[in-house]
């Protein structure tokens, strides 16, 4: 009797590893299966950041065009400063301080539509309608106007407007940056798509798990200062979220090339001994 | 109780079966060993190599309008090539035809013919590399040498292919189809030369018209490092041991038997030198086929890089880097890479490890260059024979800055074939 429970355990054994070897089979195909089905690797790298608790919203795979761009910081704001009407305003560091004497009041669940109508008068704001609104660095207290740029924004601290809003939603002051002389350096280029660009952020680990992609968009930062000349580059930003703040953390992405660009402020000339 | 004495033993044998032919299939499918990295890996390196047709495209667009006057179009928010390339993808019933062939006549009447752009490449293509510029629409055509194509503006029926070597014209016939994407281009905001299609030296050459403003510009240079190439291109399952020689400037890595990496970092060059056999094809599609596929498996950003010559005697290819539509010439004329097939068991490839990659505002205000005529006027007067002069081109020259590695100046200049070498002519006329 021996031999027949011998032949017992060997069976147990081998359906063990037969259903082992069939769960193996079965996983294998449905990765050749999604391979083929889907072309390429970007839906499922997708699904394997959602796997990872990373909330993302429908992302687009549309590529698009995008310039290399200079633009020159001076004080044109300075000398042209005195048209301000109702307003104290300083100029420091290359930066438009003002203080209105009247506090200008606003719209209480759209200030930017009571500032978007005044942005055209030259004595309440310089070059206003060459700024936008920018909702995604606004808050309640702040306004955030972005200074455009061949068809997209510049989200640059040293091209904005920032309106400070007190409780009884009426602007008190605000801040201008101006770059003058915004050109294209080079033809146009193609563009990663916003998939692309969140697929290799998540690649370089620069998204933690149980996070949330709060916005994306498609901006101009910079990346290069070259005495007063500032060089920007079409850029991806991402904002992310960890689930349980209300702090988004920014993150950019090179869209001509899909590098990660970290926060550098240096100047290039100055930069050159550490280079060499 | 008979039954159950065979019941263990039936079923023991069929789970042995069955996990011998799991075992096997797992093992046996080659799809199973795909991993996640390789397809990772994958995207980010297709996005830095070009397709073919970028490499291989056309560099100059010449616009004759109703009167017959011509212009270059150059670049300047967008890349006119590549829009007036976007109109060529969807030919439908192309038939191919020789109308002349010799005759000077012939040639120049379709190439200057009113209301047409000509695309031109720098050096004679087969039409097996042309066709991937059209969507592989004209594959079924013979694979004819051809230099420029002619796109009329108002006919919808009728391409024309030329080879400058021997006068042929070729006239395409395609379906009737719609040119307001074509003619749209035409419409972008670009700047123009003015110039006109004539022979020189018995060969075709645009000239200029005018003495043109040009800008100089200012780069940051991609400085890629010798380990990148050295990872990428020595580093194979069957070579594990590379040895590095170190000489003054210049460092030479090498997996013993196969192949050589060397730099020279004085001067920033890479050369790559692969002794492994090759299936040394003599004609030319073979050759530009696989010295794309040599760029790939090299890894430098292609970025603006284009086909720029082809000599079919030492089967050299040359690529350079171009900006705004203008190709750039460092020392010794050599361009960005070249690749060379030398026989069945040596293949050599130079490249350059310094690339423009980003533009700066530059503030040297622009450079004058003469007209073509004055140009070869000037260059007869300093003693240079006419009839050594094979190609003219506008072009920049590299120069480092001399304050910064990571700067590079281009410079404006007419650049000259001459004796066998790219030289720039303020070189030509100072050196006289």
């Amino acid at each position: 009797m021996n031999f027949r429970r011998i032949e017992i355990i060997f069976l147990v054994t081998f359906i063990a590893i037969d259903i082992f070897l069939f769960g193996m089979f079965q996983k294998n195909t449905d990765l050749q299966a999604e391979n083929v089905s889907q072309g390429d690797s970007n839906a499922k790298i997708v699904k394997e950041m959602r796997n990872d608790q990373i909330k993302v919203d429908d992302l687009s795979n549309k590529k698009g065009f995008a310039y290399y761009l200079s633009g020159t910081q001076d004080d044109l704001l300075r000398d042209q400063m005195g048209q301000l009407v109702n307003q104290t305003p300083h100029y420091i560091g290359h930066e438009l301080e003002s203080e209105f004497k009247e506090p200008v009041t606003v719209s209480a669940d759209a200030p930017q539509k009571t500032i978007n109508r005044m942005m055209s008068d030259p004595t309440f704001i310089l070059f206003g309608d060459e700024y936008t609104y920018n909702k995604q660095l606004s808050t309640s207290r702040t306004i955030v106007y972005s200074q455009k740029a061949m068809g997209g924004l510049m989200y640059s601290s040293e091209a904005q407007i920032r309106f400070a809003l007190n409780s009884n939603h009426q602007i008190v002051s605000y801040s201008q940056t101006y770059l003058q002389d915004i050109k294209s350096l080079r033809e146009k280029s193609e563009t990663i798509s916003e998939t692309r660009a969140l697929i290799w952020l998540y690649q370089y680990n620069e998204i933690p798990n149980n996070t949330k992609v709060a916005w994306t968009e498609l901006g101009y930062t910079k990346l290069l200062s070259i005495d007063d000349d500032r060089v920007f580059i079409p850029t991806w930003i991402i904002a992310i979220k960890p689930q349980n703040s209300t702090q988004v953390q920014i993150k950019r992405i090179n869209a001509f090339t899909g590098g990660i660009i970290k926060e550098t402020n240096e100047n290039l000339k100055n930069s050159q001994v550490s280079s060499e | 109780m008979k039954f159950s004495k065979y019941l263990i033993p039936i079923a023991l044998t069929i789970a042995v079966i069955v996990s011998l032919t799991l075992s096997m299939v797992l093992w046996t499918n080659p799809a199973n060993y795909r991993s996640k990295q390789n397809t990772n890996q994958n995207s980010q390196t297709e996005s830095m190599i070009k397709p073919k047709h970028y490499v291989y495209t056309p560099t100059q667009a010449v616009y004759t309008n109703r009167e017959g006057s011509q212009k270059i179009m150059v670049n300047r928010l967008v890349n006119v090539i590549a829009e007036v390339k976007k109109t060529m993808r969807d030919y439908q019933d192309p038939s191919i035809k020789e109308t002349s062939s010799g005759s000077q006549t012939e040639y120049f009447k379709i190439a200057n013919q009113p209301n047409s752009i000509m695309l031109s490449y720098p050096t004679p293509v087969s039409m097996k590399i042309l066709n991937n510029n059209v969507n592989n629409r004209f594959k079924k055509f013979p694979n004819h040498t051809v230099t420029r194509i002619v796109l009329p503006t108002t006919d919808s029926t009728k391409i024309y292919l030329l080879n400058d070597q021997d006068f042929k014209v070729y006239q395409v016939k395609v379906k009737k189809h719609s040119l307001k994407s074509l003619n749209n281009v035409l419409k972008l905001s670009m700047r123009t030369i003015p110039a006109t299609f004539k022979l020189f030296n018995k060969k075709p050459l645009v000239y200029v018209n005018t003495s043109v403003q040009m800008e100089p510009y200012e780069y940051l240079v991609d400085r890629q490092s010798e380990d990148y190439y050295v990872s990428r291109l020595l580093s194979n399952d069957d070579s594990q041991n590379i040895n590095a020689k170190r000489h003054k400037n210049v460092v030479i890595y090498g997996d013993q038997n196969s192949m050589e990496l060397m730099f020279n970092s004085k001067t920033r060059m890479g050369r790559f030198s692969d002794y492994r056999p090759n299936k040394n094809r003599q004609n030319m599609t073979s050759v530009l086929n696989n010295s794309y596929n040599k760029l790939s498996d090299l890894g430098l950003p292609l970025d603006n890089v284009r086909f720029f010559d082809y000599d079919s005697g030492s089967r050299t290819v040359m690529y350079r880097t171009f900006v705004e539509g203008f190709p750039i010439f460092r020392a010794n004329g050599f361009g960005t890479i070249s690749t060379r097939t030398i026989n069945s068991s040596a293949q050599r490839m130079n490249f350059s490890l310094d690339n423009p990659e980003v533009p700066i505002p530059s503030k040297k205000g622009y450079s004058t260059l003469p007209a073509t005529a004055t140009l070869i006027k000037r260059l007869v007067n300093s003693g240079y024979k006419v009839k050594d002069i094979k190609k003219i081109q506008i072009g920049y020259g590299w120069q480092k800055d001399k304050n910064s590695p990571l700067l590079v100046n281009l410079t404006p200049d007419w650049y000259i074939f001459y004796n066998g070498k790219w030289q720039s002519y303020t070189s030509m006329i100072n050196h006289y």
